[in-house]
């Protein structure tokens, strides 16, 4: 073999070797004392001299050479047997970012999905005063309608604020319960909101129809906590009001949202309820494991929130409506208890 | 409210199920449910009890909605027959209390035998929750279940003589005045005075007072204040109870049957007042129709005459003119429109037919006198799409005029807060708004008073949070056994007060907590806040160690250690604060901070300012230099900075220790010098590369401030 068949052979087989053993083979092969390159390195003395000039350079290049590639070949093969010892079913290293709260959420969720639809979104306070919460939302005092809010009042009146709406109080009963509507003496009673519907009227009165908004927000009843009643829990609320905007509008976007938030599938229905700022009013229920679950209360705005806020009643019509957040992350996530939510316990947020 | 499926299917005889009736009361009236044997519920919407309490009611509404025949007539019970006998000879009434009481109905009857009721109407009673009594109670109480009109029966001899209230000394004066009134029995309706007192069969006594609307028994208001001021015998709590005294008993033999309408704003005033809810106080508060007090009482008439044999006395009502009827108009256009649908109008007007409303001339419907809920339009369309169907309504998509939809400014802010605390590895917390005084003492508040509950739930959640400090803190001590390292925030609501002003602010909470040696949660919490001002892109504010005028001090004394307590000013205010918790329990390092947030959004700003990038490569230089303990590494850095603000792009400190020796667990106090500082520092321009021997005279200049301001030892 002349040098050139050496170097096309050696480099062959030591790109094809797959083992250190094969690989050091190869060595002595072709730069061991017996291989043929050495020996013809050796032999170079016994040749002319310029012959030797000739062969000598190359032959010394070319073992520089396959000193080379067999060094790095061995390397490689080194990396690769070392790989192999590898445990690759080692269990991922921990990297995480925080969490966000299961209701943050949904109530992002639920924000995006209305925010598709045009509904802006907007807050409210969450003291509030008996006017917002209850008598502008045609709730009037000393009508059991208001049991259906079970309120956390606020002790901030003083005594003397005490006689004055307890006077008041005794003014403003029988035939007159009505008139109390726009009547601003009661609003120095306080309390935290009960439902996010106050901001139905602080809106109102400040801006003009055609508007959609959705309002989120933290509210309060003063109830016994159980697996799905809470002191405080959120509320998303819903106002749409225009010169024709309808029922079957609401049903519209209803529908939409809870296909988008809860998957196409999902089964609704509208059932008949009672809230007196809505009129008709109603109730929409989600089938959730073989059950109907109430998600929220609807309707379309009463004249006399209409009359409340100012607005004309012939010219304008529109429908509200209110979720219960929790229910709808309980539905959705499958808590057992919605107290899980207020629990602070990281073992369960950090599922999320 | 219970009722008696078999009373309703007497009714409405082809009802097919309990089933049928639940479901289509459910979907076009009102939820109902089905209950045990007989039985289902009905959730009676606070405006229907006039129409819907009760068994006839619930009939009328299944008739209509499952448009079938309705088998129970009350046409014979609506007339009035106390027209001829305003005066009736064997007792006399008088309202007092008009408002209170627009209408009162009462009758006589005599030859009475008290005994049990039939089995059939026990059975209704019982399946409803009541409790069978004698025929005459039993009657009474039937006639509310059936109509919805509570009723109630005294007995006649038992009120009393008026001769017998007169003391001798009166007596003479009243053989004076010619008027056999006084000798007949008499009810009044009026306000009690305070103080008087009833005592029901319950053997529980009532103290009332003028609020309290009570039927009594006695004189004309004239005659009582001459002869007999203590008339004395409250008969019962109008709308709500009767009294022990002149009740049904076995020896009863005459009676007066009380059918009246309350105004039901001072029922339920009184209900709350006595916190006593009763069936008929349930129904008179939510408010009834004047109509339904003469059909009870005919009603009941009739029931007397059947099953106990009585005969009927003479009648007596208030109401002396006839109620006005209700008119509305009803415009199918307009239905459409604010339904959203295309019924024509003769399916419209056969839903307001089975509903038993009248059409008159043209559009005009007269509404039955018990729908006390029906107002306007608005209520007639609800009554027509109910009985329509919701579920049969299509999903319509509103035409709109395009505006730009998008979030309040506050709530982009807290977004940002909240996706760059998650980001940073925080997990967010939700906890109550309120706190226990236990957790008040702990001491912090933004303000100088709290905000405290007239009607706490429980001494847990007595006071409105006034920093979200506290469950904050117990978040970690909850949690700390499960974790090695915690990290948590929560943004909400914090409420208190400043001179009687009552603030409600958005806060940040931030808690770090960890186990870990070396790590220090208290710097890295400054980090997480200055990264995230970056992030939210407010630039103006200075972070710096609250001093002792500082009110911040005062106000975290109880769960930070004043020396670590940083305040956070923006514009000139202070806007939170950061410090060390001290909480032995928790046994590792734990740091807190509070931002009221509300204010910033005026200072944010949305962009980041673009910088080229540099040309030019940098130069680093590490120095490092032993100064006294009480140096601030914050000072020393911007000194640095000073010395050569145009060729130092930044400075960054490396780490420092305490060379000072320890001999035998003992730190040696030998050296003045003992804390080792290395900083590292980065020069750069915009517009060359710099020389090293530039480089080295900066250095230089900067080695003699450090000596000289800082009395440092170069390294």
């Amino acid at each position: 073999m002349n040098l050139e068949q050496i170097k096309q052979s050696a480099f062959k087989e030591i790109e094809e070797s797959r083992d250190l053993k094969s690989l050091e083979g190869l060595r002595i092969k072709y730069l061991g004392r017996k291989s043929q390159l050495v020996e013809i390195l050796h032999s170079l003395k016994d040749v002319p001299l310029n012959q030797r000039q000739k062969i000598g350079p190359v032959a010394n290049v070319l073992k520089k050479e396959l000193d080379e590639l067999i060094k790095n070949r061995k390397a490689e093969l080194r990396e690769d047997e070392g790989s192999k010892k590898i445990d690759l079913s080692r269990p991922a290293q921990k990297i995480s970012r925080g969490h966000f709260h299961p209701l943050t959420i949904a109530e992002e969720k639920i924000c995006r999905i209305f925010l598709t639809m045009n509904f802006s979104v907007v807050e409210g306070p969450e003291i509030e005063n008996e006017f917002y919460n209850f008598d502008a939302l045609n709730i009037p005092p000393n009508h059991p309608a208001r049991d259906l809010w079970n309120t956390l009042w606020l002790k901030t009146r003083t005594d003397a604020d005490k006689t004055q709406i307890d006077a008041d109080k005794t003014r403003t009963k029988a035939d007159s319960v009505r008139e109390n509507l726009g009547r601003n003496q009661r609003q120095s009673a306080l309390l935290l909101r009960t439902h996010t519907s106050p901001m139905q009227i602080r809106y109102m009165e400040t801006h003009q129809p055609p508007f959609q908004i959705i309002v989120p927000g933290r509210v309060f009843r003063y109830e016994a906590t159980d697996a799905s009643h809470e002191i405080n829990f959120y509320q998303v609320e819903g106002l749409m009001v225009g010169s024709r905007v309808s029922l079957a509008n609401f049903k519209f976007i209803i529908e939409t949202f809870l296909k988008k938030f809860f998957g196409p599938n999902i089964k609704f229905r509208f059932r008949p309820s009672y809230f007196p700022f809505v009129e008709p009013g109603l109730e929409v229920d989600v089938w959730f494991k073989d059950k109907w679950l109430e998600v929220m209360g609807a309707g379309m705005v009463a004249r006399k929130v209409f009359d409340a806020v100012r607005y004309n009643p012939d010219q304008v019509q529109g429908f509200a409506f209110g979720l219960g957040l929790d229910r709808l992350v309980k539905i959705k996530y499958n808590l057992p208890d919605i107290r899980l939510l207020y629990s602070g316990d990281l073992r369960f947020i950090k599922q999320f | 409210m219970k009722f008696s499926y078999s009373l309703i299917k007497k009714f409405v005889p082809e009802i097919k199920s309990k089933q049928q009736l639940v479901e289509a009361l459910t979907l076009h009236s009102f939820e109902a449910e089905e209950g045990p044997a007989d039985t289902f519920e009905v959730n009676i919407p606070p405006n229907r009890f006039s129409d819907a309490a009760s068994h006839w009611g619930i009939a009328k509404e299944a008739a209509a909605v499952l448009s079938l025949s309705l088998k129970f007539s009350i046409s014979d019970f609506q007339s009035s027959r106390a027209r001829n006998s305003k005066r009736p000879k064997n007792f006399k009434v008088s309202v007092e209390d008009k408002n209170s009481c627009p209408r009162y109905t009462a009758q006589y009857f005599e030859n009475i035998k008290v005994k049990p009721s039939p089995s059939w109407m026990q059975k209704i009673l019982k399946d409803c929750g009541l409790r069978p009594i004698n025929n005459v109670v039993d009657i009474m109480n039937y006639v509310m279940l059936e109509i919805g009109q509570p009723l109630h029966a005294f007995d006649y001899d038992r009120l009393s003589n008026p001769s017998r209230m007169i003391s001798n000394e009166s007596q003479i004066h009243l053989n004076n005045i010619q008027d056999n009134s006084i000798k007949i029995k008499k009810i009044i309706v009026r306000r009690a005075k305070k103080g008087e007192k009833i005592t029901t069969l319950e053997d529980k006594t009532y103290e009332l007072n003028e609020d309290v609307l009570v039927i009594v028994d006695g004189f004309e208001k004239n005659l009582r204040e001459k002869f007999a001021k203590d008339s004395r015998n409250v008969l019962a709590i109008a709308g709500l109870k009767g009294g022990k005294g002149p009740e049904v008993s076995n020896k009863t033999s005459r009676i007066i049957v009380e059918s009246a309408n309350f105004e039901p704003a001072s029922i339920y005033k009184t209900s709350k007042a006595l916190n006593l809810i009763t069936d008929a106080s349930l129904r008179f508060s939510h408010g009834l129709s004047p109509a339904l007090a003469i059909i009870g009482l005919n009603r009941a008439a009739a029931l007397l005459e059947e099953i106990a044999g009585v005969k009927r006395g003479e009648q007596f009502d208030s109401l002396i003119k006839p109620l006005p009827a209700k008119i509305l108009k009803f415009n199918i256009f307009e239905f459409n429109r604010f339904i959203g649908l295309d019924l024509n109008e003769r399916k419209a007007e056969k839903f307001l037919h089975r509903l038993g409303f009248k059409r008159l001339k043209g559009s005009e419907w007269q509404i039955p006198a018990w729908r006390l809920d029906i107002e306007n339009h608005q209520d007639l369309a609800e009554e027509v799409i109910r009985l329509f169907g919701y579920n049969q309504l299509k999903s319509t998509p509103p035409l709109i005029y395009l505006s730009p939809s998008g979030f309040e400014d506050l709530i982009v802010l807290r977004d940002k807060i909240k996706k760059t605390l998650v980001g940073l590895g925080l997990d967010e917390i939700y906890n109550y708004s309120f706190i226990s005084e236990k957790d008040l003492n702990l001491g912090h508040s933004w303000g100088k008073e709290v905000l405290e509950l007239e009607n706490p739930l429980s001494s847990q959640f007595k006071y409105l949070r006034p920093s979200l400090a506290a469950g904050l803190l117990k978040n970690i001590e909850e949690n700390f056994r499960f974790f090695e390292e915690i990290k948590i925030f929560e943004i909400g609501k914090i409420f208190f007060k400043i001179d009687k002003n009552i603030n409600e602010k958005n806060a940040l909470g931030i808690v770090l907590f960890s186990k870990i040696k070396n790590k220090e949660p208290f710097f890295e919490l400054k980090g997480v806040i200055k990264e995230l001002f970056r992030q939210i892109g407010l630039a103006d504010y200075i972070i710096t160690e609250a001093d002792k005028s500082d009110w911040l001090r005062d106000f975290t004394n109880g769960y930070l250690i004043p020396p670590t307590v940083l305040k956070i000013e923006s514009n000139g205010k202070i806007i939170g604060y950061l410090g060390k918790v001290k909480n032995k329990n928790l046994k590792a390092e734990t740091a807190l901070a509070e931002l009221i947030f509300d204010d910033l959004l005026r200072f944010v700003e949305e962009e980041y300012g673009y910088e080229p990038l540099p040309k030019y490569p940098a130069v680093i230089r590490d120095i490092s230099f032993l100064v006294d303990y009480f140096q601030k590494i914050g000072e020393i850095m911007q000194s640095i900075k000073n010395v050569s603000s145009r060729l130092i792009d930044n400075v960054d400190f490396v780490d420092e220790f305490d060379v000072r020796e320890k001999v035998g667990g003992k730190i040696k106090e030998d050296k003045t010098k003992t804390r080792s500082l290395t900083f590292r520092i980065v020069f750069q321009t915009p517009s060359r590369t710099l020389t090293k021997e530039e480089v080295d005279k900066e250095m230089k200049k900067i080695i003699l401030m450090l000596r000289q301001k800082f009395k440092a030892e170069i390294r």
